[in-house]
This record gives C-alpha cells, structure tokens and sequence, in this order.
C-alpha cells in the first residue's frame, strides 16, 4: 500500500472517518490496529519482528527506568542494543558481510564457500529500529521516563504514518502526542491535506516522472559526458522529492490526525556547505547520528583529529545504514571527507538571503552534492569510476531522453514552494492567506498533481532502506 | 469548519474555472494549429469511446486510424510495395510486422535495390495480428519468396488482446486480430466478433463486441471506456490517463506470467508453425525479432532461441546487434535510430545471402 496509490487513500479515509468517532484512548488502540494492518500489507510475516522488537524495548526500558545500578542499567542498555543492532544485522547486513568476507579471502588466495542466506529485508526495519533504540537510550540517559502503557508505547513504534521511511521520531517528541488527548482542528486538517497534495506532486509529478531518465542512463553501457551529469542533477532532484515528498505525507496524514512529526527537510539544496545541508536533510537521521554515534564516540571534545574521525566514522555509518552495500559506504565517506575538508577550510562570508554570492554557493555546491548522488546511485565501483571519467574526459552531446514535460512544470513549483518556505522560515507560509488564495494554491495544485500523474509510478526510494 | 469549508467550496469552484479554461485555451490552440504536442498530451485520456468517435467524424481523411491496419486492407491494400518488380529473378520478401520491422526493409532495399518488398504493417503490430496476417496471406505468396515474421517485445503484451484499443488505449487502433493460446501444443484461437471496419460502425455489433472484449481480452480495463461525456473536461481526461496508465502498467506485468497467459509456449508453436507452413510452400522463413527499449519487456531472443536453433529456423535478433538498454541507440519517438536500422539491414541482406546459397 503506497502513499501514491489510492488504495492508501481510501484507508486512511476509512481509518480518518473511525478515528474521530472514538475517545482518545480508543483512538490510540485503533491506530495501532490500523498501523498493524497497514504494515501487514507489505508483508504480514514480519509484523512479529516489529511486535518482538517493541516488546524488547519497552520491558528494557522499564528495567532501566526502574534500576539504580549503574552496571545494570549499562548492561540492560547492551541487550537492547544487541536485539535491535542483531535484529538489523541478520535481515539487513548478514549477506552483505558474508560475501565481503568470501571476497577477501578469495583476494587472498584462500577458496571460500560461506553460507548465504535468503533473507528478504522487512520494509522499514531500519526506521523503527533506530526509533526503538532512541528510547532506551533516552531513558539511559535519564532524559526520558517510560511510558507505562505498553500500547501507547506499541504505537510510538508502528505508528503508520511514519513506519516504513520517517521520518525517525524520538520518544521525547511523539510519545507526549501519543499519551495526551489531541485536539483535532479543520486548520490542522486542512495543512494536513496541504503537505498530502505538495508531497504526491513531488512524489507523483517530479520523482516518478524523471525516473526512468535516471534509469536508463544509470542502465546505458555507453553515456556521454552530458548525460552523466543531467542524470546526477536530475537523481538529486528525484530522491529529494521521492523522500521529501513521503515526508510531507506522512507528516500531513499525522497531522490531520492530530499529531505533529518532527521536520525532515528543510529546503536541502539551498545549502552552500556540507555542514548547512546536513541540517537540512533527513534531519531525523541526521540529528539521530549526532546524538545517539557522534556524541557516543566523543565528538568534538576529544581534539581536533579525534574530532574528524568521529565525523567520518558517523558518516560512514550513517551511509552503511542507507543499505548493505559498499557504495553507501562510499557515499558515507565522502560526505564525511567534505565534512571534515569543511572543518578546516577558511570559512567566508556569502552576503545576503539571495544575494549573487549566496545563490553561485547554491549552485557551486549543488555540484558537489549531485556527485555524491552518482556514489549513491551506481550499481559497482566500476560503474562510478567510469562515469567519473566520462564526466572528466568524455563528449558533451546529450543522447538521454529528457523527462516529459510535466515534470519540469512541477519542479518549477516546487522550487518556488521552496523558496517562499524558505523565505517564511516554514513549511506552512501559506496559512496566513485568505480563503480565496489559499483556495487558488489549492486547486492549481490538484490540477498539476493531475497534470503530473500521467507518468508511471514508482516504489518510494527509500522504502528499500 | 466554516473557514475549510469555504476554502474547500472555493477550491472546487476554482478547478472547475481553470479547467474550463484549459478547455477553451486547448479549443484555440486546436484550431489554430499551435501547441500540438500539449494538445495531444491532453488527448491523450479521452477514453477509447471518445477517441473513436473523434476519428469517426473524419473517416476518409488520410492516415485516419479508424480506418487503419483492418485486416481486408492490410493484404490488399497498397501500402508498401517496393524495388525491383519488373525483373521476374528478382527476391521477393513478404513482411508481416510493424514500423520497426518495415524501417529496417527499408533499408534493406536501398541497400539491395534488386529486391522486392511487399509489406503487410500494423502500428505496434502484436505477434497475433502478425501470424494472423501471415496465415491470410499465405495464398497469395509464390514459392521461392522470402517471408519475414517480427515479433516485437514491447507488442507481446496484446498477445492477450482483440484489438489494440484494449492494450494500448492511448492509441486505440480499432482493427482487430484473433487471441492464439497454445493449448497442448496446438495453436487454439478465439477470432474477434468484430473483424471489419463496417463491423465496427455497425450498431448491431456493438452490445456483443463489448462483451467479447470484456469478457475475453485480459487487457480491457473498465476506466479506459467508461463516461466519454467526462471526456469535456481536460482534468478528468488527465485523471483518467493517469488511472488508466497505472491499471495498464499492472495488467501487462500480470499477462507477462507465464500461470496469466502461456507467451512463451505460444510465440514457439507461432514460430514453427510459420517456418513449417513457408517451407511447405517452398519459402524461407526468416523471424525477426525486434526487442524494444524497455526493459521489462520479455526477452525474445531468450524465449525462442532454443525453438528455432532446434528447426534450424533462420533469424536477426536485434538484441544481438545493437545494446537495447542504451538509450542513445533509440529515437525519442522509441524506434531505432536510423544508422541501427542499417546496420539490422545489412546483417538480414547477409542472413538472405547465407540461406539462399544453402543448398
């Protein structure tokens, strides 16, 4: 069941219409039903994975919560992590070890003949176990008290909205959503609908439209210089509004349901360095590395050296987290490396919002972003090597089909969405308006939603992670 | 409340404003010849009712599609008939296929202007209408001519259709063919109620021409044929596009199952059963076939290799030639680039050499 498919749709009207008929802790147990049926429709099987993992995370929470031994209360802390990091590594890494391994040995002239195993990976795995792990950690930490009702806490995990891609929410902020009354409001109603429409045109009319583009020259034996780089820009664009675009549904659906979810994205390619983008991207993951690894391992106050291995050894991270593969791995680096380059460059200054200086920094560093993408997005090192070289060496004439036109429409108002949330400082920079223009955003939007959806659709990119 | 619903009335009455000046702006650019390719965007989701009945009011223009590719029409009709038919040695090649196969005979026979080409086309032909054609055909075929079937990989999903209207709605070229199934190892067919274009203007026809299609092609989707008056609107022709685009992408992965229809099983008997009948007539086969640039296509070449290395079946595989999943190999328009179409020429002008000298 996909955001961008109408059976999606129609179940959450069914769980809307349900929903506001009950009180709130009934609402509360009729979520999690919801949210284990919505989950059950990817793959009923691993519905008892989730179901383990947060029976394992609320009784350890509570044995943290209620012991004083500071031994204890470590060792609890290690048998959470050792289910939840365990449970990730056998559905998600085990293969991937095992065939790096296979091929070390065979680098070193020993045959090998490791076991694989046929493991398919649960959707959304990598989410709820990183949400799981925030709330023991939390409680760790005495920065968080756990909750008593263990439903409440069922559904701080499976919540549907967010289950399967984000965005990664903390205890700290959802479950007071959770355990409060919430106040249902046609205002939050209607922004809610808002963020639902801006996301399926990102989704539906951007990243569904200039897929196959993307695909074929990721797919072509024999791209042009030209091609590489119209794939690199145009992939940039895809994964922004494919991941954005589910953010700000999942986020609009939450909110018509009366819950705020954390922010994911705050216009990421306006930033003019690796840091600002890094504050403006999957922010959920990246402020979740930063407290939970970054911190951990010291972070800036163990030194200056110490401080650029902390960075990278997260980035590396948080890329491998992205997916059992070495180009994730690359990908991780390289965001660490700019990181790190970052740190210890002279920093100048860029002049006003908007200003010439600012927006060459946008483009300059767009560049630089949209070749991380190209590690991202390769199949091998092979393949990212020779797309590396076309980009240096190769012809410029462009053989790839441009996407269809729709898409670019749509990519012009998202851009200027962008801009004036950028400009507002929100998301929501339209709420101030009158009914009549709020009204015309609204309908100009549909129609371009309808405009745009006559393009195939696609799986959310990062459902696979 | 009031203040959603005023905005959700507002917004209503403003989709409804902006579509109908959609409507009348495309009305403009129509009639003034401008803006073609976003006019035929919107075209696009007129349902398949609707877009017959657009080309119904201009039977007897040219290249009307209402008229098209009817069977009587293609292996009588003029449509292609090149070369060298004065000399009485010259080859003759009798093709059953589509645009992609008569490029590549057309560059064949600029390259061989000894040959003579009688070309029997249909746009986007499926291997059903093809092998249908070829079967009709056979008596007007003399022995010693070269007849070339192409199957197309992007087409085999309309294996499982009467017509195109039902699998490629965008495009719903009326003509029909008949649905082959290999059934223990015998071809079984369900032959269309409609097979003429008289048929189809036919009122008589058209309750029992309905049925047929729902009931016995796996490609008809409702949405496709439904409430031609939402035709009007620009915006529900787009929703409809968009509904019917994504339902047809579903229903063409789900025939390609071999337990939904058995394509494999019934291109091979399609395959030998056209080089068994040309050979009795004492003709060459030759099998073309052309993979198409998508890759969830079937791969034809895989399918039906081991058949015709077994029956020592002469073919040109495109795939074999030219890398179908590099997009520079392709027009925009999805064809091959006419250089690919040359070098497919020259190796099939090898391929006639080779067999014709083979005692």
């Amino acid at each position: 069941m996909l955001f961008n498919e109408l059976q999606y749709w129609v179940f959450f009207a069914l769980v809307m219409t349900g929903y506001v008929l009950l009180p709130h802790k009934a609402q509360n147990r009729f979520l999690l039903v919801a949210s284990y049926v919505f989950y059950g429709f990817w793959d009923w099987r691993f519905l008892g994975l989730i179901m383990f993992s947060t029976v394992v995370d609320y009784v350890i929470g509570q044995k943290i919560h209620h012991e004083t031994a500071e031994t204890r209360r470590k060792r609890l802390l290690w048998i959470s992590l050792g289910v939840n990091l365990g449970l990730l590594g056998v559905f998600k890494y085990f293969n991937f070890f095992i065939d790096t391994f296979a091929a070390v040995l065979t680098q070193a002239g020993v045959s090998a003949n490791l076991p694989a195993l046929s493991i398919i990976l649960p959707v959304g795995i990598s989410f709820y176990t990183f949400q799981t792990l925030s709330y023991t950690i939390d409680i760790y930490r005495r920065e968080l008290k756990p909750t008593d009702d263990f439903l409440d806490y069922a559904l701080f995990v499976a919540f549907f909205p967010q289950l399967v891609a984000g965005p990664i929410e903390r205890a700290k902020n959802l479950l007071p959503n959770i355990i409060a009354p919430r106040k249902l409001t046609w205002a939050a109603f209607e922004r809610g609908l808002g963020l639902c429409l801006i996301g399926l045109i990102k989704k539906v009319a951007i990243a569904d439209a200039i897929a196959p583009t993307v695909d074929s020259v990721f797919a072509s034996p024999d791209p042009t210089r030209a091609d590489v780089i119209l794939a690199c820009w145009l992939f940039a664009i895809q994964i922004y509004c494919d991941f954005s675009g589910y953010t700000d549904i999942a986020r609009g659906t939450a909110k018509a349901l009366g819950f705020r979810l954390m922010r994911n994205f705050a216009q990421p390619y306006f930033a003019i360095n690796p840091r600002e983008f890094w504050q403006r991207w999957h922010i959920s993951l990246s402020t979740w590395l930063r407290d939970y690894l970054y911190f951990s391992l010291g972070g800036s106050r163990k030194g200056r050296a110490r401080t650029h291995i902390n960075l990278i050894t997260t980035m590396l991270l948080g890329g491998l987290w992205h997916g059992a593969a070495w180009n994730f791995v690359l990908w991780g680096a390289y965001q660490g490396g700019i990181l790190s380059l970052y740190r210890v460059l002279p920093k100048w200054s860029l002049g006003s919002w908007f200003g010439l200086k600012r927006l060459i920094g946008i483009a300059l560093f767009f560049q630089i972003t949209s070749y991380g993408w190209l590690l991202f997005r390769a199949d091998s090192f092979v393949q990212i090597r020779d797309f590396t070289n076309r980009l240096l060496f190769d012809s410029n004439a462009l053989t790839a089909q441009l996407p269809p036109f729709p898409a670019f429409v749509a990519i012009l108002i998202v851009l200027i969405w962008d801009i004036l949330s950028e400009r507002a400082g929100r998301g929501h920079f339209y709420a101030s308006w009158p009914n009549a223009a709020r009204a015309f955003v609204y309908a100009g939007l549909i129609y371009l939603l309808a405009f745009g959806g006559t393009v195939s659709t696609q799986s959310f990119i990062y459902f696979q992670f | 409340m009031a203040r959603f619903l005023k905005t959700l009335a507002l917004t209503i009455l403003l989709l409804a404003g902006l579509d109908l000046s959609v409507a009348g702006a495309l009305r403009v650019a129509e009639s003034r010849g401008m803006l073609t390719s976003l006019v035929r965007f919107f075209e696009y989701g007129r349902s398949v009712p609707g877009k017959h009945a657009v080309w119904q009011n201009t039977l007897g223009s040219v290249d009307n599609p209402m008229e098209a590719s009817w069977i009587d029409g293609v292996l009588t009709g003029p449509l292609f008939y090149e070369g060298a038919t004065d000399d009485p040695s010259a080859l003759t090649i009798r093709s059953y296929g589509m645009s992609f196969s008569a490029n590549i005979f057309r560059a064949a026979v600029k390259m061989d202007p000894s040959l003579t080409w009688d070309a029997h086309v249909a746009p986007a032909a499926s291997p059903n209408f093809v092998y249908y054609a070829n079967q009709l055909d056979r008596p007007n075929r003399d022995a010693g001519d070269i007849v070339v079937l192409s199957f197309l990989s992007s087409s085999v999903p309309g294996m499982a259709s009467l017509s195109n209207r039902t699998w490629n709605p965008e495009q719903p070229m009326p003509f029909t063919y008949p649905i082959y199934r290999a059934v223990n190892g015998q071809l079984q067919s369900t032959q269309p109620i409609v097979t003429s274009l008289e048929d189809e203007l036919n009122p008589a026809f058209r309750e029992s021409w309905n049925r047929q299609l729902r009931t016995e092609d796996a490609n008809y989707l409702p949405i496709a044929f439904a409430w031609p008056a939402l035709d009007r609107s620009p915006f529900f022709r787009l929703i409809r596009r968009a509904f019917t685009s994504r339902q047809q992408t579903k229903a063409k992965q789900a025939i390609l199952k071999p337990e939904a229809f058995p394509i494999a099983e019934t291109l091979q008997l399609m395959a030998l059963k056209f080089a068994q009948d040309a050979r009795k007539d004492g003709q060459l086969p030759i099998l073309f076939l052309i993979q198409g640039r998508d890759p969830g296509d079937v791969q034809l070449l895989e399918l039906l290799k081991p058949v015709l290395d077994a029956n020592n079946i002469a073919y040109l595989a495109t795939v074999e030639l030219v890398d179908p999943t590099n997009p520079a190999n392709f027009r925009s328009d999805g064809h091959y680039q006419f250089i690919k179409d040359d070098i497919f020429a020259e190796a099939f002008l090898d391929l006639i050499k080779d067999w014709t000298r083979t005692p």
